[in-house]
């Protein structure tokens, strides 16, 4: 059959047989919205954005079920196939956490976030790691005005963190079951579809069982083809789009998979198959865990090498001939270890080198952690006087036994502090090198990000020495092996998947694996254990997605804290100090409460405590109180509260009321299902106003706009909030008002004015937010730069982002 | 089919024993609803009480199933050598000991329990069956032999003319079969009401090796019962159209997708492709090479499975969502082979068309509605039941003459046809002949049948939003304008229904109805607002009244009614306390009660129990 011509939106255009009318739009570069329709997946037709017009045909088929056909006229944009889109995006945003699409100040707040909060959950678009990648939002921005007036139903419930890798929020679905039918597409029988009817129809595996119970390989091609955040890689999703996908090789099984990894800001953050072919389908580690190992703060960075008692930093140089010094005065008595699935240049120079210097040469099989108890003999009766081992091999106390212990590794261990000398090395990905095919052909792979700091290939390192020695390294060339037969394949079925690579667990690294019941290493399993004395959570309570109110016992602050302070808390000891606003406390019970918005790592951390639970630090009360004096009684004060500070005017309120001053709050979210506090404030105030911010409760709009409304009403305001927000009220605040406060929330650390972090520019003059503030003029604080100054450690707070698996917080 | 003549003369002697002959003999109408209503008992008790008369050996007690009169269940005949066979209306175990006393040794009916006599002719003062009211204005074709034979009798079925339709359909090519159904005018009685014939040619055109035929027997529909009496009391009727269908449009294989809440159904289809079997009809070639075999599958009763598209997923074993068309069944469906789905009526009218001619179907109907269609008379009629009507009878005809207007003396307030893609129709459609095409004038349509009446007492805000809510839970979820139209729409409902609504609501339901009507992907979203647009278009006043008045009319709203008691009236005999499930009412005995309004949750258990008139709403 041979191609023929159809007419959409008055132009001819050519399609080939089996093409549907969107595929034969698309081909001619006419545009059809459409989401679930996927280029390699049959035709579904659940969205209903694609609907055209055909002559002849009834109603509104949707393209992306219609087969294009000789001489068909078909519309694609008339005012009345608009219109149905406009309602079916409106309805199907009524289903989504979608305020921020039809929030006025939509461009301006998201030109001073650039990227999206890094939240636990979902609530908006301002909070969701998918912001930059979401089709969803691309088809939907400027096509619907939500003018039905349908309430947003959003249901926190609907969060699942309890499998490995993949975080699910049902909340963002749509069900374009794009997932399942790629999942059907790769492995035949699909290991999720839809789960229950109606409005509890949901993407599950079956009898909604965790998907790490089932069928699922954990291959990830339902997160890379969802075209919104409801699945997500839990480790990759704050990086936002990747820069560009390059491909190399994965050597954490023989099977050595092609794989394309996802590049941003130079480093790994994600992975994919290079298709969605069945061949190319990757396991769980090929798919999720690269990125993990490569970006672990466990990575060993530094090349080290032992002078007197102490390991020292040293250069390359120097390693060379500490290792040549070591070859020499040791020959005879060397043990080498070559890893059998490594950089085959790797094992080439080591064979070169052991052939040189009569060394006893062992191979490592890939998935394994120990020496045989021959070897471990032979090293405890003391026969090498240097051992060479690339990996995590040997313990604290047979490197007792190694009087030269040359460790090249990519992960810091304990044993290394008993070493002579310690190699970073660069692993695959940020190493160029050859390995064997499941033939045992040889294939190369391309550096496709530049290793850190000290890391080098270790073959670069080897075959310095063999250039020192004047090894022919070349003669060692080698037959690769080529996949045995009775491998397993990890992409097949999950049970197969790898415990161990170079000797470490990997589920000490990736903690997702645990889920798997992969085993990890004793010493790692008393990190985060214990909190020491800690301070005792009394109660932790979600208030509202993404807010949380938490009581501690302090007795000590509770008898120091005024309205306006704060206090630094960490979770851990080893967590980063950052500062949380009091709103409430009662020094004769000697407990503390405070309004929590998770935001990052430190909140996420202490949000996912329970009661019980301890703190690890709580000091404060810290900052300057907020100066109630000078609201004097009989006069008005208008408080304006928005995300954290709808909490945080609470206990200002509390007391001007006492004070006799007449309060009025007003506090704005970004939906009606965000807002909390209403019965608390109304009790405190004359009046409580209510705006969200797509009209789903009170009027739509926000802070500003009634404080542009009426603020000039007011002898005082007040406004706290996001930076964005105070920074609009700012914007619209009556210039003459006696009294206009914020509260500022910068980047802290200790609290006490020592470090600097907090600097904020009021007025032209720099002051240290921790001391001299929160409270700062309204009008005079430079907003711009301080949300700046919030965003200076991005990447950074990426990394150290923390992982919710199941009711663990892994950080 | 000649071994089929030779039983079917032995039938036929087995039959006149049966039904013509002068012998003792009871029926007991036991299909689904008369269980429900206790006949397996009042059977058991008919044996005892024949053992202890002695009678055992000389009255046969036969189980059949149901002839349609819903209301009267538990139904049983008794027929003596001296009395013909007169059927008993609501016969309960503790009646059993006098009909036997009475009637079967007696001889003499047991005249104030009496339905009517079987037959053209009145007994003793008793109404003829074929002069009974719900009976005389029907014309049962699908219907003839429910409650007349015994449904686990193929020799029953065989000689009240079984499997003639099959045999000549065989005198004919498959071609001319297809003719003879366009001819008949048959159309699809599963809702959609597409030419039967039609279907088939189309079907018939699909080349293919293999090709499947589907019985749709998922009748999913609140208030609608057609389909199962027919699997009960007929399920050979259902075969022989199957095989006839198989025949026309080449297929060798047919599945009849049946809810697994229909578990006698099940039983007895089972039991008749053992029998059909047995009789060498099915898995065995004929003289003409065809062969034919029939495979149950049940349904778990999802309501998209009545989709036909959602139903081949279903029996292909994945999850039941309906796919695009085209591909169209009849080119690719079951298995991706051309299949023709027909609809359980439809196929025991087949049958009944085959075996008749084409033109005697044809003469009766409506202009564009040939032939009869069953409807599922239930909710507030006084008659309810299963009844069969030529198309273009009127609407007030059913209602009124058939199903003898509402009980207790209420006003008639609308009938729902057509079940939760249907409509409401009110009294002002009463002259309306019920056909496709004035139902679908009427903003209704006819459906598989189902017919669920309202009266004064019924808030149609509440039945929009009891169709609405049915929808919202049967919404298989694929599509974006069901899954989430039906939720906002019952939301809205419930607010109305709360007293919470705004005058904007109904605008925002006229909205996303037109939404899903014209986005969703099936039928079932696009038919699931009917329900509201109906109610809109006849109760306006209604939904206004919620509104703005925060007042239910018909005082069915829980949240907008308020209970009271009049002291007047009150003898405090303590009835509606005892009967208030949240303690509202207080009193004691002898003093006039109270009802704390905090409390109440207008439940009406107290109106129900006061036997002085106490209790009013507002």
């Amino acid at each position: 059959m041979s191609s023929f011509k159809l007419t959409i939106d008055g132009v001819v255009v050519e399609a080939q047989p089996g093409m549907t009318v969107l595929q034969a739009a698309k081909n001619a570069g006419l545009f059809i919205p459409s989401l679930c329709a996927h280029d390699e997946l049959a035709p579904y037709g659940a969205c209903r954005l694609c609907v055209v017009e055909i002559d002849g045909v009834r109603g509104t088929p949707t393209s992306c079920t219609t087969p294009a056909a000789e001489g068909m006229v078909v519309r694609t944009n008339t005012e009345q196939l608009q219109l149905q889109r406009k309602r079916t995006i409106e309805l199907m945003m009524s289903g989504h956490p979608s305020p921020c699409l039809t929030c006025d100040s939509r461009e301006d707040c998201e030109s001073e976030k650039v990227t999206p909060t890094r939240a636990g959950n979902a609530t908006r678009c301002g909070t969701c790691a998918n912001r930059p990648g979401c089709e969803l939002r691309e088809v939907s921005l400027g096509n619907f005005d939500r003018d039905t007036g349908l309430p947003m139903i959003y249901d926190p419930a609907k969060v699942d963190h309890n499998d490995p890798f993949i975080d699910k929020d049902h909340n963002l679905c749509i069900l374009c079951g794009r997932c399942f039918r790629v999942c059907e597409k790769i492995h035949g029988k699909p290991a999720i579809s839809i789960a229950n009817r109606g409005k509890k129809a949901k993407i599950a595996s079956e009898f909604e069982k965790e998907w790490s119970s089932e069928e699922c390989t954990f291959c990830g091609a339902c997160v890379e083809e969802c075209p919104t955040g409801s699945l997500t890689d839990r480790w990759g999703k704050w990086f936002g789009q990747e820069e560009k996908v390059a491909e190399t090789i994965c050597a954490m099984c023989p099977k050595h998979c092609r794989v394309n990894v996802k590049i941003k800001d130079g480093r790994i953050v994600g992975a994919k198959a290079l298709s969605l072919k069945k061949e190319d389908a990757l396991c769980a580690l090929g798919r999720f865990g690269i990125p993990q190992i490569m970006n672990s703060r466990s990575r060993l960075t530094r090349a080290q090498v032992r002078r007197e008692k102490e390991l020292v930093p040293a250069s390359g140089e120097e390693i060379i001939e500490r290792i040549a010094e070591i070859l020499e005065s040791s020959k005879g008595k060397i043990l080498m270890v070559e890893c059998e699935g490594g950089f085959y240049e790797t094992r080439k120079a080591i064979r070169a080198i052991a052939k040189r210097f009569d060394v006893k040469l062992i191979k490592m099989p890939m998935n394994s952690n120990a020496f045989s108890a021959d070897v471990i003999k032979e090293i405890e009766d003391g026969k090498y006087d240097a051992v060479f081992v690339e990996g995590n091999y040997i313990s604290e106390e047979l490197a007792e036994k190694i009087p030269h212990l040359v460790i090249a590794d990519f992960m810091k261990t304990s044993v290394q502090d008993k070493a002579e000398v310690v190699i970073p090395v660069s692993i695959f990905g940020e190493t160029a090198g050859t390995f064997g095919d499941v033939n045992g052909q040889k294939i190369f792979s391309e550096a496709v990000v530049e290793s850190r700091l000290d890391q080098r290939p270790f073959s670069g390192i080897l075959s310095e020495v063999c250039q020192k020695f004047g090894i022919d390294v070349k003669s060692e060339d080698f037959e690769l092996e080529s996949l045995p037969a009775d491998f397993n394949d990890p992409a097949e079925d999950k049970k197969y998947l790898p415990t161990q690579m170079l000797g470490h667990f990997l589920a000490d690294y990736i903690p997702d694996l645990q889920k798997f019941g992969m085993p990890i290493s004793s010493k790692k399993e008393k990190v985060n254990a214990s909190f020491g004395e800690g301070f005792e959570i009394l109660e932790s309570r979600t208030i509202v997605p993404n807010f949380h109110e938490l009581t501690i016992k302090a007795p000590e602050m509770a008898r120091f804290v005024r309205p306006g302070q704060f206090a630094v808390l960490m979770a851990n000891a080893d967590s980063e100090r950052s500062p949380f606003t009091i709103i409430d406390w009662n020094a004769e019970e000697g407990w503390v409460k405070f309004i929590l918005e998770e935001v990052g790592r430190s909140s996420a951390e202490i949000g996912a405590l329970k009661k019980g639970d301890k703190l690890a630090v709580a000091s404060g009360p810290l900052g300057t109180p907020i100066n109630l004096d000078k609201f004097e009684s009989g006069t008005s004060a208008l408080l304006l509260g928005g995300c954290y500070g709808i909490g945080a005017i609470y206990p200002i309120a509390r007391e001007l009321k006492a004070r006799g001053v007449k309060v009025t709050c007003a506090i704005e979210a970004s939906s009606a299902y965000l807002l909390y506090y209403k019965d608390k404030l109304a009790s405190v105030s004359e009046e409580l106003i209510i705006r969200t911010r797509d009209g789903s409760e009170g009027k739509k709009g926000g802070c500003k706009d009634i404080l542009a409304e009426i603020g000039s009403n007011f002898d005082s305001i007040v406004a706290i909030g996001c930076v964005f927000m105070m920074k609009q009220c700012a914007s619209v605040a009556p210039k003459d008002t006696k009294l206009a406060l914020c509260s500022l929330n910068p980047i802290m650390v200790d609290g006490t004015g020592m470090c600097g972090a907090c600097r904020v520019n009021v007025g032209g003059d720099t002051k240290f937010a921790c001391v001299e503030g929160p409270f700062f003029p309204l009008l005079e604080v430079d907003f711009t730069e301080l949300g700046k100054r919030r965003t200076a450690y991005k990447l950074l707070e990426i990394e150290a982002m923390p992982r919710h698996i199941g009711s663990k917080c892994y950080s | 089919m000649k071994n089929l003549e030779s039983k079917r003369e032995a039938s036929v002697i087995e039959w006149n024993e049966f039904a013509n002959s002068k012998k003792a003999r009871i029926l007991v109408g036991a299909a689904t609803c008369g269980r429900a209503a206790g006949a397996l008992d009042v059977m058991e008790e008919f044996k005892k009480q024949l053992a202890q008369a002695g009678l055992a050996d000389k009255v046969e007690v036969v189980e059949t199933a149901c002839i349609g009169l819903c209301y009267a269940e538990p139904l049983v005949e008794i027929r003596t050598e001296t009395t013909p066979s007169i059927l008993y209306s609501n016969v309960k175990v503790k009646d059993v000991a006098k009909l036997v006393e009475q009637h079967v040794q007696g001889g003499t009916p047991v005249k104030e329990k009496a339905e009517a006599v079987m037959g053209d002719e009145e007994f003793d003062g008793i109404v003829p069956f074929a002069k009974h009211p719900m009976i005389e204005l029907q014309k049962r074709i699908v219907l003839r032999n429910c409650g007349v034979i015994n449904p686990s009798s193929f020799e029953h079925y065989l000689a009240r003319g079984g499997y003639k339709g099959l045999e000549r359909s065989f005198s004919m090519t498959p071609e001319e079969v297809i003719e003879e159904m366009k001819n008949s005018g048959l159309r699809g009685r599963g809702g959609a009401g597409f030419s039967t014939g039609m279907k088939w040619s189309f079907a018939r055109a699909s080349k293919a090796d293999d090709k499947y035929i589907i019985c749709n027997a998922d009748e999913g529909d609140p208030g609608a019962f057609m389909d199962r009496s027919v699997l009960e009391g007929d399920p050979h009727s259902v075969i022989e159209g199957l095989m006839i269908a198989g025949y026309a449009i080449g297929a060798q294989h047919a599945y009849i997708y049946v809810r697994s809440e229909y578990p006698l159904a099940i039983e007895r289809l089972k039991n008749a492709i053992k029998q059909a079997e047995d009789a060498g009809l099915l898995k065995k070639k004929f003289d003409n090479g065809f062969e034919f075999e029939i495979k149950i599958k049940k349904g778990s009763g999802a309501f998209v499975c009545g989709e036909e598209t959602s139903l081949m997923a279903s029996i292909e074993g994945v999850r039941a969502m309906p796919r695009p068309k085209p591909p169209f069944p009849a080119n690719s469906g079951l298995f991706k082979k051309p299949t023709n789905i027909n609809n359980v009526e439809t196929l025991a009218a087949v049958s009944s068309i085959m075996r008749d001619g084409a033109e005697s179907y044809a003469s009766l109907g409506s202009e564009k509605s040939k032939g009869t269609k069953t409807f599922s008379l239930a909710g507030k009629i006084t008659r309810t039941g299963l009844i069969e009507v030529e198309l273009g009878t009127k609407l007030g005809d059913i209602i009124n003459k058939i199903g003898g207007g509402c009980p207790d003396g209420k006003t008639f307030k609308a009938v729902q046809t057509g079940g939760p893609s249907g409509g409401c129709l009110t009294p002002e459609h009463f002259d309306v002949p019920v056909d496709y095409e004035n139902l679908a004038a009427a903003g209704s349509i006819i459906g598989s049948g189902g017919m669920v009446v309202m009266n004064e007492d019924s808030c149609m805000v509440e039945v929009a939003k009891y169709f609405v809510g049915f929808t919202e839970n049967e919404s298989c979820g694929k599509c974006i304008p069901c899954r989430m139209g039906t939720q906002h729409v019952h939301m809205i409902l419930e607010k109305i229904t709360s007293g919470e609504g705004e005058m904007e609501d109904i605008e925002r339901l006229k909205k996303i109805a037109d939404t899903m009507k014209k986005s969703s992907l099936c039928g079932l979203g696009q038919t699931a607002p009917n329900p509201i647009l109906t109610t809109l278009r006849y109760f306006e006043d209604e939904y206004i009244a919620h509104i703005k008045d925060k007042k239910c009319p018909a005082l069915a709203c829980p949240k907008l009614v308020k209970f009271k008691v009049d002291a007047e009236k009150c003898t405090g005999c303590t009835l509606c306390e005892r009967a208030c499930p949240t303690g509202a009412i207080t009193g004691g005995l002898k003093n006039p009660h109270t009802i704390d309004l905090e409390k109440c949750i207008s439940c009406g258990a107290c109106l129900q129990t006061c036997r002085f008139g106490a209790i009013s709403r507002e």
